[in-house]
């Protein structure tokens, strides 16, 4: 790993003023099935295969699932909502909450030790939620595989 | 204001605006086209087309297709090949690629590209576009770490720390703008075509530009060839490095 050039770059900030990721909510359960099923007029509990589920409706004729769920990745927790047609194709899927872990895992035990007495007294900073963050964010690697096992569970259960 | 999130260009989406749910959905459909269209793993994509038989033919492309083709081949001229989205394989390289009237795309020999580099920045400035056109006063975009702000109030933006990426530093306070950060942490980092090495596993490259598209790429462009300055004049940018102890600097004027 070169140094970095003084030629070529000033430095402004310094890490100890760094401040752990917010999460963000998007959607409560109400809010996740009007936005999957904005057509229908009622959402009845429905378990699918042991999910939490709900059966969306509009004048008893049923429209289709929402289906929640939750996925853990290294640094992060995510539940999100599917929603499901009753023909079974996968309307969308809708980030209700966005949660990553604060500290993570650092790699390096030098830079780590700049944090020494300084992350677990972090105020929170509400105004600054995850929108405004800029550098890759995970993967979105769990959230596929959870889709396709609440898919395989939906058609399972239908099946049945 | 409203907030919604949704798994696409294999990263999490956020989009965040003063206005109608219909008007998400719409910005989130663009995001799903330019997916569809530039994706290098769909068979049918644009890409994967231009894969098949732009060597044999010219292959007629989505004007977007076209358009990020262009920019692209444009930063590739002026970075003088550091960045490039042909896929060196049998020497090929951008100056194969022939943009022909017509949104017609030729290749002077076999290769593939990828727009990894650059899609996804187009994406939020589309995605940008199409909430202002719905009505939206204010807002921003989040593509995985490729942001866009619009709107009259300053927001703050700020950038992960590559050695903690759940820690952040502030970059900036503004109104207008979009930033792109490259870096290695969860194995996203940018390869150096010349070595084949991941570029910056311990620093990250932040760039700040008008327009998404150019942020995105030109955050290829520093971390394989330094803060060009004439380069940064001339996409009007800024160029940010986070180093392994987690120091933020900034590109010389």
């Amino acid at each position: 790993m070169s140094a970095i050039d003084p030629r070529l770059w000033v430095p402004v900030a310094l890490a100890c003023a760094a401040a752990p990721v917010q999460g963000a909510q998007y959607l409560t359960l109400e809010q996740a099935q009007r936005a999957l099923f904005p057509e229908a007029d009622a959402f009845a509990p429905a378990p699918l295969g042991g999910q939490r589920a709900w059966a969306a409706s509009r004048g008893g004729a049923l429209l289709g699932h929402v289906m929640v769920d939750e996925v853990i990745g290294k640094h992060e927790l995510i539940t999100y909502a599917l929603g499901v047609g009753a023909d079974g194709a996968v309307r969308s899927v809708e980030i209700m909450d966005y949660r990553e872990s604060r500290g993570g895992e650092v790699r390096d035990p030098r830079w780590r030790a700049q944090f020494k007495g300084k992350r677990s007294d972090s105020p929170l900073r509400l105004e600054e939620d995850i929108q405004n963050i800029s550098g890759a964010t995970l993967s979105c690697r769990h959230l596929t595989e959870g889709v396709r096992r609440l898919l395989a569970l939906h058609a399972a259960e239908l099946k049945k | 204001m409203i907030s919604r999130a949704r798994p696409l260009l294999g990263t999490l989406v956020s989009i965040r605006a003063d206005a109608a749910e219909a008007a998400l959905n719409t910005a989130f459909a663009k995001v799903g086209m330019i997916h569809a269209l530039m994706s290098a793993h769909s068979e049918t994509s644009d890409l994967a087309r231009i894969g098949r038989a732009a060597h044999l033919r010219p292959v007629r492309v989505h004007r977007w297709t076209y358009r990020v083709l262009a920019c692209a081949k444009a930063l590739s001229e002026a970075s003088g090949g550091a960045f490039d989205v042909t896929l060196g394989r049998e020497g090929a390289s951008h100056a194969d690629i022939l943009l022909l009237p017509g949104e017609r795309v030729r290749l002077k020999r076999r290769a593939l590209l990828d727009l990894g580099g650059i899609a996804k920045g187009f994406a939020v400035d589309r995605a940008v576009a199409a909430l202002r056109r719905c009505g939206a006063s204010e807002g921003s975009v989040n593509a995985g770490g490729d942001l866009r702000l619009f709107g009259a109030a300053p927001q703050p933006v700020r950038v992960r720390v590559p050695a903690n990426p759940c820690m952040t530093l502030a970059l900036a306070t503004q109104s207008e703008g979009a930033f792109a950060t490259s870096a290695g942490y969860f194995g996203a980092g940018p390869i150096d075509l010349r070595s084949g090495r991941r570029i910056c596993e311990e620093r990250s490259i932040t760039v700040a530009a008008r327009s998404c598209m150019i942020a995105d790429a030109l955050t290829k462009v520093v971390a394989a060839a330094g803060p060009v300055p004439h380069l940064l004049r001339r996409f009007r940018a800024r160029a940010y490095l986070i180093d392994r102890d987690g120091i933020l600097y900034a590109a010389r004027a």
